[in-house]
């Protein structure tokens, strides 16, 4: 990777350059919350590239429009301006369902399980809602709860009486359930204490190095965000590198 | 597997699906018997409306009542009679004044005599005994005195009782008191009454059982009856003329020929074939038949179609048509001749097939009335009258009822009888439940000298407890409607509103929007089903037990024709087609309204970029 260093700034501006298989390639992105009363901007020309395997971690303040990064990368909406390409594809042209059903998965800070669905039917439900058969996606959604270190006999709680660690697991298991190598990680900890934390960042590594996931991962931690391949800063709508 | 799924989360909060189904279900029922009760009370009202009418009878009231004094030469002494006094005769035009709303207005109606050929024989045979003879005769005065008991010898009859030729008899004038004199020797025309056609005139006079000098044979006057369509009586005006000398060229006179034609007339004829027509707008205007007393028993009543064409149709009576041997479709002639302005048919022709009448058969020329209208009227149907009688609220017995405007004849020439306002003659019909106000406006107008009366069928008290039923089917379509909206609302709520999360993360999971919707609805759909079908269901096994209640609390309590006719049979019962479509109709209505309500509801979140549906999270 080819990093623009210009000057002595500790912050660098990324650069669109590629090297290599980009997973995500975001250009001149902007974007605005939009009301009838105001234009709330909260990204201003974001370029940026996430390659394949690797960890990235992005900081920043509060309100500063990180989780409106993932969504996009998402593609729960399309920026006003620039582009995003998924596996090269660009986002515009892509079918923004079928590619969080299959390609990209998130996971949330308040776990965004189904309530009413146990653990092991949360699992199920992506995979029966790309047409696998019941018994099959039953079979691998044990398997991905194993995977993510839960018992057995936590498949049939519901997720109000799992722990938030638990529910995270449960979440990054359905995340994967879905069959993509992309996870979008929104301060997936935010609600954990450090021993779950450590967990769950552990859990999320293990995707990296041994499925060969992208993952990218918004936090507040400091010290978890050092342990990202790649940090990024996201500061007054603009995404800057932060050196190692 | 979206919509197992849909199921299994339903089912995960069994008791609020519990209670949606069942919530759903009673409220519905609801709904569907207020549609049930509604439509049976539209029904039951357009019937009911249908089948009462408000009539107001006009009558004037008399001025006073007078003691009249009649001098009576056979007993040589006054008979005493009363006599209703009416200066004036009110117009019927006083009662078009503001606020008076007539479906039919108010005026005096006549009712026509028609000759009928053969009913006098038919009526004599019926009633058997024998019936009196009028004749017109010369005689020749044996004595010379006033006529208030004369010997006179018969010389010659013109019309009537034959027999009475060559005999001496006595006649005389016997109600007045100071009569005139005829001169022996002299030939006169007279007119004589009550003579009995059963009886032998021979023997009767030889035994003197008959018109002694003490008890002479009445003569009667001739003259004539005639009033004007404005009530003048040009008639009386004409003067009577009781005897007359029959000179050389008589019967070239004015008065010859109405002598001539007061014999061809043919009294004893004409009396007896004297058939009462009645025209009407509706019969409910007689108010035997509004009082049910009276009823169409074969064929049909008199339609609205043929009121308004002035069809030549009538209405004939059980005893007419037995007597003529008539049935419905027969075509009968009616040749109208008389014009009865004073009282109402059963006043004048008496249940016994007897009548009186108070009328001239010359007109103020001393003419014989014209036929002013003749046709052929085919009988459409046959009434039946339960309780005969001779007040104005009943039938003649031979009466025959056709359309208003069936008559298309002027009459005015040929009114006999006429009299002030009174129930025989003067109806008038307002709508249903308006009488209160009627009185009240009429009341203002200041004029006492009318006595108003209304018969409403007991529409007043029928109204009230229709309404109460109407009431009550708005109730419960209000009722049932506006809880099926609220319950739809609440589980739109409960289930899509504070799920909405569920749809951010079906949308994060890559789920369509279609998707979504399915997710979100196909389970509620499931259960709103099954609780709507519940509901019909209910509804049915509800609906007579309800109607039944409603119908003991509200129908019967209230006495209804005291008539001998069958009341109105109000059918109480809904019919199974109807309760079906009901209840269908209701299903559909609640369904409809929940797919409309809730896909509204799941699309007001699905509208954008799954974006907008992130919550905010501190
Ligand atoms: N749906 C929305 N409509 C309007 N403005 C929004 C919306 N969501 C976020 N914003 C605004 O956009 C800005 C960026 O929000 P975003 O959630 O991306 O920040 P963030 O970096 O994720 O913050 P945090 O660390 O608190 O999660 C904030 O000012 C926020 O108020
Ligand atoms: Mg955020």
């Amino acid at each position: 990777m080819i990093h623009d260093r210009k000057g002595a700034a500790s912050m660098r501006k990324s650069c669109c350059k590629v090297n290599g298989m980009s997973k995500i390639r975001v250009e001149n992105v902007s974007y605005a919350y939009r009301n009838s009363y105001r234009e709330a901007p909260v990204l201003r020309d974001v370029s940026v590239s996430f390659e394949e395997g690797k960890f990235y971690a992005v900081t920043g303040e509060s309100g500063s429009g990180k989780s409106t990064l993932l969504s996009l990368l998402a593609g729960l909406d399309l920026p006003q301006e620039g582009e995003i390409y998924v596996n090269e594809k660009e986002m515009k042209k892509l079918d923004r369902d079928r590619l969080r059903q299959k390609e990209v998965a998130v996971i949330y800070q308040s776990f965004q399980l189904f309530p009413l669905l146990t653990a092991l039917e949360n699992v199920m439900y992506p995979m029966e809602l790309n047409g696998m058969k019941k018994s099959e996606a039953r079979k691998k959604a044990e398997k991905y709860l194993r995977k993510v270190g839960l018992a057995d006999s936590i498949e049939k709680h519901f997720p109000k009486t799992m722990s938030g660690g638990e529910q995270q697991r449960v979440a990054i298991a359905r995340a994967m359930a879905a069959g993509g190598d992309i996870l979008l990680a929104d301060e997936p900890t935010g609600n954990l204490d450090s021993e779950n934390e450590d967990n769950i960042i552990r859990i999320l590594r293990a995707l990296v190095e041994q499925e060969g996931y992208t993952v990218i991962l918004v936090t507040h931690n400091q010290q978890i965000a050092a342990l990202a391949d790649v940090q990024y800063q996201m500061r007054d709508g603009k995404l800057l590198e932060k050196e190692a | 597997m979206i919509f197992r799924n849909s199921m299994k989360q339903l089912f995960r909060t069994p008791i609020r699906t519990l209670a949606m189904f069942l919530l759903i279900a009673v409220s519905t029922a609801l709904f569907i018997l207020g549609l049930l009760l509604f439509w049976w009370n539209q029904r039951d009202i357009v019937e009911f409306e249908d089948s009462f009418t408000t009539i107001g009878t006009v009558e004037q009231i008399p001025d006073s009542v007078e003691v009249k004094e009649l001098w009576n030469n056979n007993k040589d002494r006054y008979a005493y009679y009363t006599q209703k006094i009416y200066g004036e005769w009110t117009k019927a035009s006083v009662l078009d004044f503001e606020g008076a709303d007539y479906l039919l207005p108010p005026k005096k109606r006549p009712y026509f005599i028609s000759l009928y050929p053969g009913l006098d024989e038919k009526v004599w045979n019926k009633v058997g005994g024998g019936h009196s003879v009028y004749t017109v005769a010369e005689v020749v005065a044996n004595e010379t005195k006033p006529v208030d008991s004369i010997q006179v010898h018969v010389t010659k009859v013109l019309s009537g009782q034959s027999e009475l030729l060559n005999y001496d008899i006595y006649i005389g004038d016997i109600y007045h008191k100071d009569p005139d004199t005829m001169e022996a020797g002299k030939t006169y025309i007279v007119e004589l009454g009550g003579i009995s056609s059963s009886q032998d005139v021979g023997e009767a006079i030889a035994n003197g059982l008959l018109y002694s000098e003490t008890d002479p044979m009445q003569m009667m006057s001739i003259g004539s009856s005639q009033y004007t369509i404005e009530d003048e009586p040009i008639g009386k005006e004409a003067g009577e003329i009781l005897f007359e000398e029959v000179t050389d060229g008589f019967y070239e006179t004015k008065h010859g020929k109405a002598w001539m034609y007061e014999s061809e007339s043919d009294m004893t004829k004409t009396m007896w074939s004297m058939l009462p027509v009645r025209p009407v707008e509706s019969t409910n205007q007689l108010m035997a038949f509004h009082t049910k007393k009276a009823a169409v028993k074969a064929g049909n009543d008199i339609n609205e179609e043929e009121y308004k064409n002035g069809s030549d149709v009538c209405l004939i009576s059980t005893q007419f048509a037995e007597l003529m041997e008539l049935n419905v479709g027969d075509t009968i002639s009616l040749p109208l001749l008389y014009a009865m302005y004073q009282t109402a048919p059963s006043q004048n022709f008496s249940v016994d097939g007897g009548g009186s009448f108070n009328m001239e058969m010359l007109n103020a020329n001393f003419e014989p009335y014209q036929v002013f209208d003749n046709d052929e009227y085919k009988i459409v149907g046959i009434y039946e009258m339960k309780a005969l009688e001779d007040s104005a609220f009943g039938l003649a017995p031979y009466e025959v009822i056709v359309p208003y405007r069936s008559v298309t004849g002027d009459w005015s020439n040929n009114i006999v009888t006429d009299g002030p306002m009174s129930i025989g003659t003067t109806v008038f019909q307002i709508p249903n439940g308006t009488t209160l106000q009627f009185e009240k406006a009429w009341k203002e107008q200041g004029i006492d000298n009318l006595n108003i009366t209304f018969y409403d069928g007991g529409y007043s008290a029928f109204q009230n407890a229709i309404k109460d039923r109407e009431m009550m089917s708005y109730i419960l379509l209000l009722g049932g409607g506006i809880a099926t909206l609220v319950i739809l609302a609440l589980f739109g709520h409960l289930q899509i509103v504070r799920q909405r999360n569920r749809i951010f993360i079906e949308r994060a999971l890559g789920m369509s929007k279609k998707k979504c919707r399915k997710s979100m609805l196909s389970g509620m759909y499931l259960v709103m089903a099954g609780g709507v079908a519940a509901g019909g269901i209910l509804s049915f096994l509800m609906t007579d037990s309800v109607i039944k209640k409603v119908e003991s609390k509200s129908m019967y309590d209230t006495t209804f024709s005291s008539g001998t006719a069958e009341a109105i049979a109000f059918t109480s019962q809904i019919s199974g087609e109807v309760k079906g479509v009901c209840i269908l109709v209701g299903c559909v209505i609640v369904i409809a309204g929940a797919f409309v309500m809730h896909h509204q509801y799941v699309n007001r979140i699905l509208k954008g970029e799954p974006m907008e549906l992130m919550e905010k999270e501190e």
